[in-house]
């Protein structure tokens, strides 16, 4: 996937993740990460620049084919974005639904990822009787219920515990290992440090470059370059 | 939780029945309270003024008919012909009139009831020369005419009143009537119409982020739009079938209470127009209406908003 964005927000970014790469996607709050995943899971275009996505180039799909590219893409929404009024259960198989799966069908699969991320016994409950770390856990199995190639996760860890943190993690870590391409937001240095995957490290709107002076705070904490195998510089 | 609770919770789960996307739908008709009841209201002023409509054009051709095919003949007293001799003559070129369906003599008790509002005694009417009348019911197209100048030529002081000064006017009036309803009607309908537009909007836009959530994880447009439009739809027809049932009601309690110690001849607009049965087809119309506009507006609505975005 390549992409280089002209916008305010995001400048003279280009990178190309692999099948199967897992990224952290990291910097300080403001710096675009949010807008970044926001172009990647097609809920904006960018002003200039270009996208492509499984080898379709966006700037040239047409709109109705959009929702099939979206379909596999999971996304883990910051602020989770679950529909109030369905049960764990009905949120978690919306993405099946949509697909056009009947109930049969998607039922076992969506119990058992719900019992995979630890909420065998919260099916029933609506996100208002969930506390937030169980609302982010549905969100996540929401996100990847339906096994997609491309997973972006804005800040998934941010309302829960280090334990959970680091359980969720995991989760990632595992679907990640059955070839899904993963985008990692967070702030969390631990996490990025635990894992030791290479990062995108925004600041201004720019992708983080050793070349680039001076470094924002944020970038000077260390975080300045990921081990960047696949990353490339903007020309 | 425990496990036996748990597995007894998922055996109960709706088999083959998917829970509604949006809030409400199908489980409760009361889904979107506010758009119901302001639907209901709605419905419920289009039908009266529907029925209002309907009574008015009843009512303003029932006059004119009546009118027009009911006439007086007026036998004033004179020399040249005792009463009795001109009510025999007026009978019987009455009878042998082909547009003349019925003729009947007003008895002087009849005549003197009729007076009775303006003079009161009774016992003064009797003592009055009243002309002696005829109440003759036409044909359709009788020529009034024709037979005004023949019972005249053959009744000395026989004269025809054939009512048309007022029916006339009368018929200028309903006609005005009838215009004034059916303009109310196709206002109530035109601001029920876009009320029903205005709160089909409202109530979606608390549905935005549901609209948000099912584009980002792949619904196509058309998907989401029938997600609310039948959920819209079913708002509607509940809320438009309340509506007109509350109207349906009210029109039979209107015409009960109107016929009441009232004489059967006599009978007012309502009565009549509460058990004819175009008016109950005319009010269904209303919700079809309804359901049609609120789906429209729910679906346009949608593909809008999703238009807007990526």
């Amino acid at each position: 996937m390549a992409y280089n964005d002209g916008s305010d927000v995001l400048r003279d970014i280009s990178f190309e993740l692999a099948p199967g790469d897992f990224r952290f996607l990291t910097g300080p709050s403001g710096a675009g990460k949010t807008t970044l995943l926001k172009l990647l899971y097609l809920a904006q275009r960018p002003t200039r620049g270009q996208i492509t996505l499984f080898g379709n180039q966006l700037s040239e799909t047409p709109r109705q084919e959009l929702p099939h590219l979206r379909r596999r893409i999971g996304v883990v929404f910051q602020e989770f974005r679950l529909i109030d009024h369905l049960t764990s259960f009905e949120n978690v198989a919306l993405p099946l639904r949509i697909a056009g799966k009947s109930l049969e069908e998607y039922r076992p699969d969506v119990i058992e990822l719900l019992t995979w991320v630890g909420l065998g016994d919260r099916i029933h409950e609506k996100p208002s009787a969930l506390s937030g770390g169980e609302q982010q856990r549905v969100a996540i199995a929401r996100a990847v219920v339906a096994k997609p190639d491309l997973l972006l996760a804005d800040e998934p860890t941010g309302n829960v515990d280090p334990d959970l943190s680091i359980r969720l993690l995991r989760l990632f870590l595992e679907l990640n290992k059955m070839g899904t391409t993963i985008v990692f937001a967070t702030h969390d240095r631990y996490l990025v440090e635990a894992v030791g995957a290479p990062e995108l490290h925004l600041s201004e709107g720019r992708l983080g470059d050793s070349q680039m002076a001076p470094l924002p705070p944020a970038a000077s904490l260390g975080l300045g370059d990921a081990p960047a195998a696949s990353r490339r510089e903007a020309p | 939780m425990n496990r036996e609770t748990q597995s007894e919770r998922e055996t109960n789960m709706p088999n083959g029945m998917t829970a509604p996307i949006l809030p409400g739908t199908g489980h409760s008709p009361m889904a979107g309270e506010g758009l119901t009841r302001v639907i209901a209201i709605m419905c419920f002023l289009a039908s009266m003024a529907l029925g209002a409509w309907l009574a008015v054009g009843e009512a303003a051709n029932n006059w004119t008919l009546n009118l027009s095919q009911s006439i007086t003949l007026q036998l004033k007293p004179t020399p040249e012909m005792t009463a009795d001799a001109q009510m025999a003559a007026a009978l019987e070129i009455l009878k042998n009139a082909p547009s003349v369906i019925e003729a009947t003599p007003v008895s002087d008790a009849q005549a003197a009831s009729l007076l009775e509002p303006w003079l009161g005694d009774s016992t003064i009417i009797a003592t009055l020369p009243l002309p002696h009348l005829i109440e003759i019911k036409l044909a359709k197209d009788a020529d009034i005419a024709a037979l005004s100048a023949q019972l005249t030529g053959a009744v000395p002081g026989a004269l025809l009143d054939d009512h048309s000064r007022w029916n006339n006017r009368l018929a200028r009036f309903a006609g005005a009537l009838r215009w004034l309803a059916f303009s109310v009607l196709v206002l109530i309908v035109i601001a029920s119409a876009m009320i029903v537009v205005f709160a089909t909007r409202a109530d979606m836009a608390s549905n935005h982020e549901i609209i948000e959530v099912l584009h980002l994880i792949g619904a196509e447009d058309g998907f989401i739009a029938s997600q609310f439009q039948k959920h819209f739809q079913w708002i509607a027809l509940w809320a438009s079938l309340m509506g007109i049932g509350a109207a349906a009601l009210t029109f039979l309690a209107l015409s009960q209470i109107s016929s009441l110690g009232v004489n059967p001849d006599t009978q007012g607009l309502l009565p009549t127009l509460a058990y004819r049965p175009e008016l109950y087809s005319a009010l269904l119309m209303i919700p079809a209406l309804t359901v049609a506009t609120a789906a429209l507006t729910a679906r346009r609505t949608v593909l809008r908003v999703l238009k807007e975005v990526m």
